[in-house]
């Protein structure tokens, strides 16, 4: 990663009276234009993290550097970066376009260019038309547009997202999250946002955090997190899972207590204690019961429906696994059929065990 | 409240008890009135011997904030009184007069009404004077060494800052014909050269209207003097280490006074004139001047010289002792208190 | 609400008798305590003279009288002065207090506010009796000032309308303080945040944001202690020597030692025009700088 716009070292964030670190010496370094995602479930200190590169909190160690140029005591109103915050926090004694001018004031710009470019920025996220309205008559989408539109108009060093679609219903939240995505990528600013939804940060972000009790567990892309998930922790944030542990026998094969051998996509180190996954999508129905690798007979204990797939709840040697079926795929299994299920060893991940 | 409630309709049991087999009747007169030292004296040197003369009638004194208050009470109740005595202020009582809150007394009913002065006798016998309380200056005994002797001290430069005058109510209206007829007018006439001389003294009137009241601030030692009445400061004076001191003015003084009415529609209207008949006559008056300091108004009273000289001052003050004409002062008696006001204390 | 939203079993009409009956205990009470005396006083406003045999002829000659004479002007500007005066000042003192209150992230934060309103637990009375103990002329300020020889004679502080304007501030404040934190709903630390992201240094994210957000609240707390200060008697009384002429003071030597009721009530029926029209200025206020 040549030349990273933003750089992240060693942050540490202890309150006073704390048992343990509310971030615990996180580093890690996004190029210029990229997005990342902070993920990981409430009180993991992902939140703690943006405010800290934001300037609203004070690190407790480590550094932040942005341009290779320490800002750790640079004050927040310095720092000129964007915000947008989880309740969007909008000026509700002014209008939509005093809003979106308030940066541009604080720089002093003279009042004629402030209108052009509250104009362009409006524009952009399509409020153009609304600037005279109060914020307190917009709906949450508006509302959510106008603080993007603050928040980017001073042209900021770097764009910081707190939860941002989490005030959203359902339908708007996908609209909002490709329209974030597009403005994003159009004008080419970093972004950090932060989210406990792995969807979310799946499809919007270029390279993900998971961050779990204060510690970042992993940063790559989506795929490398989704496929190669560095901790047990990681695979089951991202997607679900069906866990199994094991112990090397060869290189590319594990015996798992109770389902035989399982073979996987990698070597590992003959005798190992290791931790294999399965993505329930990945399995598939055997059109017969022969035994062999890679190969579950149980019972369907549940069905559930959803649509394009059905989810199945399967006995497996007294251990619960799931698969997920597309519901066009000819007759589907009933609650109480004895099926036998089967997994490519491509499908089959070994749990901190490197890249696919 | 209640205890004495209790206790009160004990007695009364007891009494009617009693009566029952005498065969006679106990009334309840109900007598409301001043509070404070002016209620345990007349409680004691009136309301007592007079039960004690009159075993069949008992009497219930009630005590009140003010004579405002004691209208207000008798107004309400107006159609239906629970009161059958009231003792109130002259002013309050030609007030209530106009509203037909009082009857008139008959001198058949009532003999003692024939001992009292003219002026006493007022509207009609409907309200009769049986007390007045002089119009005085107090003074710190501790801080004046040389305590004033005529009304025009209170302009002594010496005493700025130093004066407490609550002017704007009866003291003022009854300060006015005094500081009248010492620059030789007819308070009937004009009152411009009284407010004359109380713009003379205003400049050392620390308060118009002392607070928590007139008697404190100079026990206090907040104020060198203080225009007050005399009753209540021959009481402290007494009672409080000497601190407060009278200087009854040479020019004679004024009294503020105090009349018993009773309660038209009264329903006990007999017993009720028998105690006021009892609270005219001279034997009552001249005890309770005698215990309280009020100056009495019945003729027939005659005061030993060291009480004259409590209640109205020396010799030379006793001989200017005067009274007003009550009637005529209450057709003036708010203008007076506007003119104060607007004249002397807005300007000062 | 609407009544459609109720369950078919238990239909409209009967809860709206249910909301009914609930209202009337209080609406009694109202009745009573309230409307009932106010009726009266307006009648007795209307009256000719006396107390209670107000004759069946109405009259406006109180109303006349009281506003044709320009002592009692004088008196409501001095109580349009005094309400001005005392409002500006305990706002003013008030402000700081409440904003830090209202922002403040301590857990004593509880205790302070209680700290904050405890004078009201004590009387009005007894607070003015205080100020008489430090303003008086032997008080504690002028004890000390003579003490370090600093002033020949007492300075005057009571016994006028310093006087009563120093303890009126002081004892309204409290009612100040409770207004502006109920008032600053708007204030949201988030806002803050979002002002000095955008550049906006502490004295910008002030003068731009709070104090634009928190001026509803100093609105009702100026119109709360500017109303109790126009109504205000005791302490106008006991600290203002008889000096301080108000409409408080006024009605109640009217009633008490004039006892001219009708013009007594006249002037509270002259007060009372104030309160409302200064509560429908306020109302126009809030709303313009809510929007």
């Amino acid at each position: 990663m040549a030349d990273p716009h933003i750089i992240v070292e060693d942050l540490v964030k202890t309150y006073p009276g704390a048992a343990r670190p509310s971030v615990d010496h996180v580093s890690f370094a996004l190029p210029r234009g990229e997005m990342l995602a902070l993920l990981g479930p409430s009180g993991c200190g992902k939140t703690t993290i943006l405010r800290m590169i934001a300037g609203l909190i004070d690190p407790t160690a480590g550094h932040i550097r942005l341009n290779g140029r320490e800002i750790s005591q640079i004050p927040v109103y310095r720092r000129n970066m964007g915000m947008v915050f989880q309740a969007y926090a909008l000026f509700p004694h002014m209008t939509v376009a005093e809003n979106v001018a308030f940066g541009l004031e604080m720089r002093n710009i003279p009042k004629s260019e402030r209108a052009q470019k509250v104009a362009r920025a409006l524009d952009m996220v399509k409020l153009g038309g609304l600037g005279d309205r109060r914020v307190t008559q917009l709906s949450g989408g508006q509302q959510q547009r106008c603080a993007i539109a603050r928040s980017l108009v001073i042209e900021p060093e770097l764009l910081l997202l707190d939860e941002p679609l989490s005030n959203l219903d359902a339908k708007l939240r996908d609209e909002m999250r490709d329209e974030i995505r597009d403005i994003q990528r159009r004008t080419g600013v970093t972004a950090i946002f932060v989210t406990h939804d792995q969807d979310e940060a799946l499809s919007m972000a270029d390279r993900l955090a998971v961050m779990s009790a204060g510690r970042l567990e992993q940063i790559g892309t989506p795929r490398q997190i989704f496929d190669a998930p560095a901790s047990e922790f990681v695979a089951g944030f991202i997607g679900a899972g069906n866990f199994f542990p094991g112990r090397i026998s060869a290189p590319g094969l594990a015996e798992v207590e109770g389902i035989g051998t399982l073979a996987f996509d990698g070597a590992g180190t003959p005798g190992d204690a290791v931790k294999l996954m399965v993505r329930p999508h990945r399995l598939k129905l055997a059109q017969d019961a022969a035994p062999g690798p890679n190969r579950f007979a149980g019972q369907v204990e549940k069905v559930t429906y959803r649509g394009q797939i059905l989810t199945l709840a399967v006995d497996v040697a007294g251990r619960r696994m799931l698969a997920d079926m597309h519901t066009h795929a000819g007759a589907l299994p009933q609650t109480g059929d004895r099926i036998t299920l089967t997994v490519a060893p491509v499908d089959v991940t070994l749990i901190g065990g490197g890249g696919a | 409240m209640t205890l004495k409630h209790s206790i009160s309709a004990l007695s009364l049991a007891a009494a009617l008890a009693a009566a029952g087999s005498a065969g006679a009747q106990t009334a309840t007169v109900t007598v409301v009135g001043f509070s404070g030292v002016f209620a345990e004296n007349y409680q004691k040197f009136i309301i007592e011997p007079f039960e004690a003369a009159h075993p069949d009638i008992d009497i219930q004194y009630q005590q009140s904030k003010n004579s405002a208050e004691t209208l207000a009470l008798l107004t309400l109740q107006k159609s239906d009184p629970t009161v059958d005595v009231a003792l109130i202020d002259v002013s309050v009582a030609i007030k209530a007069n106009q509203e037909g809150i009082f009857a008139p007394l008959d001198p058949a009913e009532v003999p003692n009404l024939a001992k009292q002065p003219d002026w006493a006798r007022i509207d009609g016998d409907r309200s009769i004077a049986f007390s007045q309380d002089n119009l005085t200056i107090l003074y710190n005994t501790e801080t004046v060494t040389e305590p004033p002797t005529s009304w025009s001290d209170l302009a002594d430069p010496k005493y700025k800052g130093r004066i407490a005058a609550r002017m704007a109510d009866t003291r003022g209206v009854i300060l006015l014909p005094i500081l009248n007829h010492m620059a030789g007018a007819d308070y009937k006439e004009t009152i411009d050269p009284a407010l004359e001389a109380m713009n003379a003294f205003a400049p050392n009137v620390s308060t118009w209207d002392p607070a928590p009241d007139c008697y404190a601030v100079v026990q206090s030692g907040e104020v060198d003097l203080s225009i007050c009445w005399n009753g209540r400061a021959q009481y402290l004076h007494d009672t409080q280490g000497g601190i407060i001191g009278i200087a009854a003015p040479k020019e004679g003084s004024i009294g503020q006074t105090n009349t018993i009415n009773l309660v038209a529609g009264s329903t006990e209207a007999e017993a009720a004139k028998t105690f006021i008949d009892y609270a005219l006559s001279a034997e009552a008056q001249a005890t309770f001047a005698e215990q309280s300091f009020y100056g009495p108004v019945n003729t027939e009273v005659e005061l030993s010289p060291e009480t004259a000289q409590r209640i109205y001052g020396s010799p030379e003050a006793q001989a200017a002792q005067m009274t007003l004409d009550w009637p005529w002062i209450a057709t003036v008696y708010s203008q007076w208190i506007q003119r104060i006001n607007r004249e002397v204390i807005a300007q000062n | 609400m609407s009544a459609t939203a109720y369950p078919a079993e238990c239909p409209a009409g009967r809860n709206r008798l249910i909301v009914l009956m609930l209202l009337v205990p209080g609406l009694l009470a109202l009745l009573c305590t309230f409307l009932l005396p106010m009726a009266w006083l307006a009648r007795a406003s209307l009256s000719a003279g006396g107390m209670t045999a107000f004759g069946s002829e109405l009259t406006l000659a109180n109303y006349r009288a009281a506003l044709t004479d320009p002592f009692y002007w004088q008196v409501g500007l001095n109580t349009l002065w005094l309400g001005v005066t005392v409002s500006v000042f305990a706002v003013l003192l008030g402000y700081p207090i409440a904003l830090f209150l209202a922002r403040t992230q301590s857990r004593w934060r509880g205790v302070l506010t209680a700290l904050a309103v405890a004078p009201l637990l004590t009387s009005a009375v007894v607070r003015t009796y205080g100020w008489m103990v430090l303003l008086g002329d032997r008080g504690v300020i002028n004890s000390t000032l003579a003490a370090l020889s600093l002033t020949d004679a007492p300075i005057r502080l009571s016994n006028n309308s310093l006087g009563a304007n120093i303890a009126l501030i002081e004892i309204l404040m409290p009612y100040a303080i409770l207004a502006m934190l109920a008032g600053f709903g708007r204030l949201n630390p988030a806002l803050e945040e979002a002002a000095a992201m955008l550049g906006a240094n502490r004295l910008r994210v002030f003068w731009r944001i709070i104090l634009p957000l928190s001026l509803p609240g100093v609105l009702t707390g100026a119109l709360l202690v500017f109303v109790l200060a126009i109504s205000s008697f005791v302490t106008p009384r006991l600290m203002g020597g008889g000096r301080v002429f108000v409409l408080g003071t006024e009605i109640y030597s009217e009633a008490t030692v004039t006892l001219n009721w009708p013009l007594a009530a006249a002037l509270a029926m002259i007060l009372l025009g104030i309160f409302s029209t200064v509560i429908v200025l306020y109302q126009r206020a809030l709303r313009g700088l809510e929007g």
